[in-house]
Parts: structure tokens; C-alpha cells; sequence
């Protein structure tokens, strides 16, 4: 997606250039022109985001205390720390985990959804937007109706569907193992439908031919499923994948709704963004908490790296 | 014979996709059915009903009552509203004219500042939250309703959207008014802006639908009661009361999604189409 963009610039502008050059217009008139236009968001840029990060990494080699007035330069203290921190291990296991179980559901669902509605003749566009719908709705008050959705007792819907199978009420949210079992769940609901568009929009170009000549070789959907679809939607598959595992790194709203600020029970629902967090806003220690955030945001630029990677990688295949 | 069996066999199929979708569908939308229901349960706040129902035998708008009464909703929808208004307007405007710019003029380092642009997507909130934050706080801004707009003009995935959608518009339309003489701002705003109504109204409803559902940032910088957002707001009055008004608390919850499901039901076409073109959460 990345790419097509990049593609569209180099080819746009040069097209614009020759325009432009032809009636005459200097190349500085336009640059002062792309300044006017383009700086509400430049400055937005330099002074929110990348003046930000350098200070994050600046911040992680310093402590602060505004009370003592300390103010000083102290290496790599803060990473040394971090290593041996074993809250910060602990929130990064919390995270990882629920992560992980959120891409293996994730990405499988998610695909077999979009291939059904794909194939969902008059009433695909019925489904594209229910299936979306949670995903518009907040965080905060979704989560606020699954804490009952998934209560302890047999009064929640879950619980309660659970029993009439003949099975025992489940601990969902005020036990430690499965509490984060409950939050990927929750999460999964929420974001289903984005990864769902994703995979449709996909599927819409893979053509109609190949289809029709497997078809010709006495295919039946299910072949067709396994041998065409699948493996022409793999980089997309692939990219949820990624984007899933990106996100979910960053929880925040939902263990923060569903757990507390303590991220209970147990500290299961904890993360690496709750940490960071009570480190430096409950707690005052902005120099921790940007280390923190240094050592969140080296997580995620790999992942983004794999991410763009695999996508140049298969482009061809599209 | 044979043209027949196809005909039930894909008949046959259709039902089963379709009968799968539904039994998905149901459980993507029970939970906002049995929401609502709850809200309007007033029993529903000594503890939940049992065995669990989706519709009380006596509906009633108590909660909200009770939830307007004891949380300051109004001034939460006042914050939220004044915040979301003018992060549509500041994203909206900056997004058009920044893309207007990548798509439409030839500039120097142009490609550099595309890429810085790209790189700045991939960067998470999470990484620039403190520095922004002791930013805001140092130009005594936090507790305004400012804090948390202003961030809104950094509204990277918008400038894309648009660039992308004024890519798709001819540029004769630029050379000819260029003949007439006329001025990069005349052109974008005479000739282009009312033709990119699509993108405009895209923008403004990811906009909408984002700042209204933000949390973390109002999180961090409104830590007063009185700016809290609506979303602040019920999620710090449900770690409080602690499961104990479930009815009440559904009220709340209910009232903090209904304007962004109204616009989404209106609009969701746009929404839609931009998860398909971009692939990002906005």
C-alpha cells in the first residue's frame, strides 16, 4: 500500500514539472507555494513527532527530579536498569503473550470471514459494515459492556451459555489465566472487521480467470479456496499478521478499562504501555518512562522493518 | 439435468455462506443489543439479572437519570464535542493542503519529505508521548481543551488519503487555469476543493470517529474532572464504582458511543472504502 504511493509521486511529479516548466513558473514561486501548503502539517511534524523522539532518547540517558533538582547525564543507567527490571520483563511477557494468541486467531478468522463474504453474492455489503461496526465504537465503552459480557458469575452471557452446555462458569476476568484470554478475545471482536476489509480488498483483485480455468479442471470451492486464494493472499495475510502483532504490543485502553490501572488481576493485564505510564505520570519518572518507550519503540521498528519487507518481497505475487 | 444441480448446488452454497455470516454477524452485535437493554434495566443495578435478558419486561431511561445525575456528562459531551470539532476542522485543512501539495506542485526535496512523512505513520504514539507531553505542559497548556486538538494538525494518514485523491483528478485542470494566470491557492481552492468533496468528507468523518474515541492522550494531559473527555470520564467512574451498577454504567457507556454509531451508519461507505485504500487504522 506503502509502495503504490510512493510510485504515484515519482511519476506525478514528473508530469507536474513539465506542466509547470512549460508555462514558465519558476521552480522557487513553487517551492514558497508547497511551503505555504505543506506547513500547518511540517510543523505538526517536527515539533510533535521527530523532536519527540530525539528527546525520548535523550531523556532515557538522564534522571530527573523536579523536587531535588537533579538534572543529570547518567549514560546508560537507565538501560542497565531496564534489563534487570523484572516488572518491565514481566509487562513485556504480559504483552507478548496476549499478543501472540491475538494473531492466531486473528489472522485466520479474519481471512475465512472475507473469503465468505466475498463469495456472499447479493448481501456482502450487509456484512462489511456489522462486522465493522465495533471497530468504530470506543474502546473504552465496549470494554466497559464485556466486563459483564464475560463476568464471573453465571449472570454474564458467556457464563451463562457455558452452563447451559453443562459446562462450569469460567473466571474470565477475575482469574490470572484467563483474564488475558478474555482481553484478546475482547480485542479480537473489536478489530476483526478492519483486518476483515483488508483481506476483501485483496481478494477483489485475485481474477475471476484463474478461478473459472480451475473450475474448467473440475475444482471445487474448497480447492479452489486452498490452492488459489490462500496462497495469493499470503502477503496480506502477512501483513495482518504484523500490523496485529504492532498493535497489540501497544495495548492500552483495553487492559487500562478491563484490569485497572494495576492491570488486574495479578498484574495479568499489566503492559508494557501500562508501565510506562504509571512510571512516568503516576509516578513522575519521565526518564524511566522514556526508556521505556525507547525500548517499546526498538520492539516495533523491527516489526515494521520485517512488515515493509515482506511487502516488497511479495509484491510480484499481486 | 446437469444445468440444474449446478444451479442447487450454488443455491445450496450460498445459503450455507450466508447462514455462517449471520451466526457471525449476531455475535459481533449482540453485545450493543444486550447493552441497551441492560441500560434501560433499572434491576440491573443490584446485580445483573438472572438468568441473563436482552430486553428488561420494564424498560425505562432511569439509568440514564441516575448517570446524568451523579457523572458530569454534560460536561464531558462539551469537552469531548468542542475537542472533536476543532480536531475535524485543524486535520481536515491540514491533510487537504498537504496532500493538495504532494499530488499537485513539484517542489524541491519533495521525495525526502514524503518519506519523513511515511516514517512518520510508523512511528508509534506511545514513543513521543512524554516529550509531547512535558512539551504541553511547559507551554501551560495542559487542562485546555488546546492540548489536545492542536496535536490533531500532524494528521499524517489524512495528507495520503487526500494526495491519493487529487492524484486521481486531472491535472489539465491546473494547466489551464494556470494560463488564465491564476495563483497555486486560486487553483486548489477554486478548482480542486470543490471537486474533492469525497475526500473531504472522509477526512472529516476518520476525524471525527478518531478524536472522539481517543483516550490515551486526553488521558495524559486533561487531569482535571471538569476537561475530562467522555471517555475519560466513564472509564475513571466505572474503575471507581467497581461493577457494582451494572444498568447505570451500560447508560453511561450507551451515551459515549451514540454519536459516532449515528455517523457511522450515515457514512459508512467512506469509511470502508479508506480501510480498503489504505490499510491503516486511522
Amino acid at each position: 500500500m506503502v509502495k503504490t504511493f510512493l510510485s504515484t509521486t515519482k511519476k506525478d511529479s514528473g508530469r507536474s514539472n513539465h506542466i509547470i516548466r512549460k508555462r514558465g513558473k519558476s521552480l522557487t514561486e513553487n517551492n514558497k507555494a508547497a511551503l505555504i501548503f505543506l506547513a500547518p502539517m511540517l510543523v505538526g511534524i517536527f515539533v510533535l513527532v521527530l523532536y519527540p523522539i530525539i528527546e525520548s532518547f535523550r531523556l532515557s540517558f538522564f534522571i530527573i527530579q523536579p523536587g531535588a533538582n537533579v538534572n543529570k547525564f547518567v549514560g546508560l543507567m537507565n538501560y542497565r536498569f531496564a534489563w534487570n527490571d523484572f516488572v518491565l520483563w514481566r509487562t513485556l511477557w504480559n504483552t507478548t503473550k496476549m499478543a501472540l494468541m491475538e494473531v492466531i486467531i486473528t489472522v485466520p478468522l479474519s481471512f475465512i470471514i472475507a473469503t465468505l463474504i466475498n463469495n456472499a453474492k447479493k448481501t456482502g455489503n450487509i456484512y462489511k459494515v456489522l462486522y465493522y461496526l465495533p471497530n468504530i465504537t470506543s474502546v473504552t465503552a465496549t470494554a466497559i459492556v464485556f466486563r459483564f459480557v464475560f463476568y464471573s458469575s453465571d449472570s454474564g452471557i458467556v457464563n451463562f451459555l457455558l452452563g447451559k452446555l453443562g459446562l462450569e462458569p469460567v473466571r474470565w476476568l477475575t482469574s490470572m489465566q484467563w483474564a488475558p484470554i478474555t482481553v484478546v478475545i475482547f480485542s479480537f471482536w473489536l478489530r476483526m472487521g478492519f483486518n476483515v476489509l483488508i483481506c476483501l480488498a485483496a481478494l477483489q483483485t485475485i481474477s475471476r480467470e484463474m478461478y473459472e480455468a480451475a473450475e474448467i479442471d473440475g475444482a471445487g470451492p474448497v480447492k479452489k479456496w486452498w490452492y488459489i486464494t490462500l496462497p495469493l493472499a499470503k502477503p496480506i495475510l502477512l501483513y495482518i499478521l504484523i500490523m496485529t502483532m504492532i498493535a497489540s504490543m501497544k495495548r492500552f485502553n483495553e487492559t487500562f478499562v478491563l484490569g485497572g490501572e494495576e492491570g488486574l488481576p495479578g498484574g495479568s493485564l499489566f503492559t508494557t504501555v501500562m508501565y510506562m505510564y504509571t512510571v512516568a505520570f503516576k509516578s513522575a519518572n519521565v526518564t524511566y518512562g522514556a526508556t521505556i518507550a525507547v525500548f517499546l519503540f526498538v520492539i516495533i521498528l523491527i516489526m515494521t522493518v520485517i512488515n515493509t519487507r515482506f511487502i516488497r518481497f511479495n509484491e510480484s505475487d499481486y | 439435468m446437469r444445468q440444474e444441480s449446478k444451479k442447487f448446488n450454488l443455491i445450496l452454497q450460498q445459503m450455507i455462506i450466508n447462514i455462517i455470516l449471520i451466526a457471525g454477524a449476531i455475535v459481533v452485535v449482540i453485545p450493543f443489543v444486550w447493552m441497551i437493554g441492560t441500560s434501560l434495566d433499572l434491576t440491573a443495578n443490584v446485580q445483573l439479572p438472572f438468568p441473563p435478558r436482552f430486553w428488561p419486561p420494564d424498560p425505562t431511561f432511569r439509568n440514564y437519570v441516575i448517570g446524568f445525575n451523579n457523572v458530569p456528562m454534560y460536561r464531558y459531551y462539551y469537552n469531548t464535542g468542542i475537542i472533536t470539532v476543532f480536531a475535524v476542522i485543524i486535520g481536515t485543512l491540514s491533510g487537504l493542503s498537504a496532500g493538495y501539495a504532494f499530488s499537485k506542485i513539484k517542489f524541491r526535496f519533495k521525495r525526502l519529505l514524503f518519506m519523513i512523512f511515511l516514517a512518520t505513520i510508523m512511528v508509534p504514539f506511545e514513543m513521543t508521548a512524554i516529550p509531547k507531553w512535558r512539551l504541553f505542559k511547559a507551554m501551560g497548556l495542559l487542562n485546555t481543551h488546546a492540548a489536545v486538538i492542536i496535536p490533531y494538525i500532524s494528521y499524517v494518514m489524512g495528507s495520503f488519503l487526500a494526495k491519493q485523491y487529487f492524484d486521481s483528478l486531472p491535472n489539465a485542470l491546473k494547466e489551464s487555469a494556470l494560463i488564465d494566470g491564476a495563483s497555486e491557492y486560486a487553483i486548489f481552492i477554486r478548482i480542486y476543493l470543490p471537486i474533492a468533496k469525497p475526500i473531504v468528507a472522509t477526512l472529516a468523518i476518520l476525524l471525527f470517529i478518531g478524536s472522539w474515541n481517543s483516550f490515551l492522550w486526553p488521558l495524559l494531559v486533561m487531569t482535571k474532572q471538569n476537561m475530562y473527555t467522555i471517555q475519560i470520564g466513564i472509564a475513571l467512574f466505572t474503575a471507581n464504582v467497581d461493577n457494582i451498577y451494572p444498568g447505570v454504567v451500560m447508560a453511561l457507556a450507551v451515551i459515549a458511543i451514540i454519536p459516532v454509531v449515528i455517523v457511522f451508519l450515515f457514512f459508512q461507505r467512506y469509511i470502508v472504502e479508506s480501510v480498503a485504500l489504505t490499510g491503516m487504522k486511522q
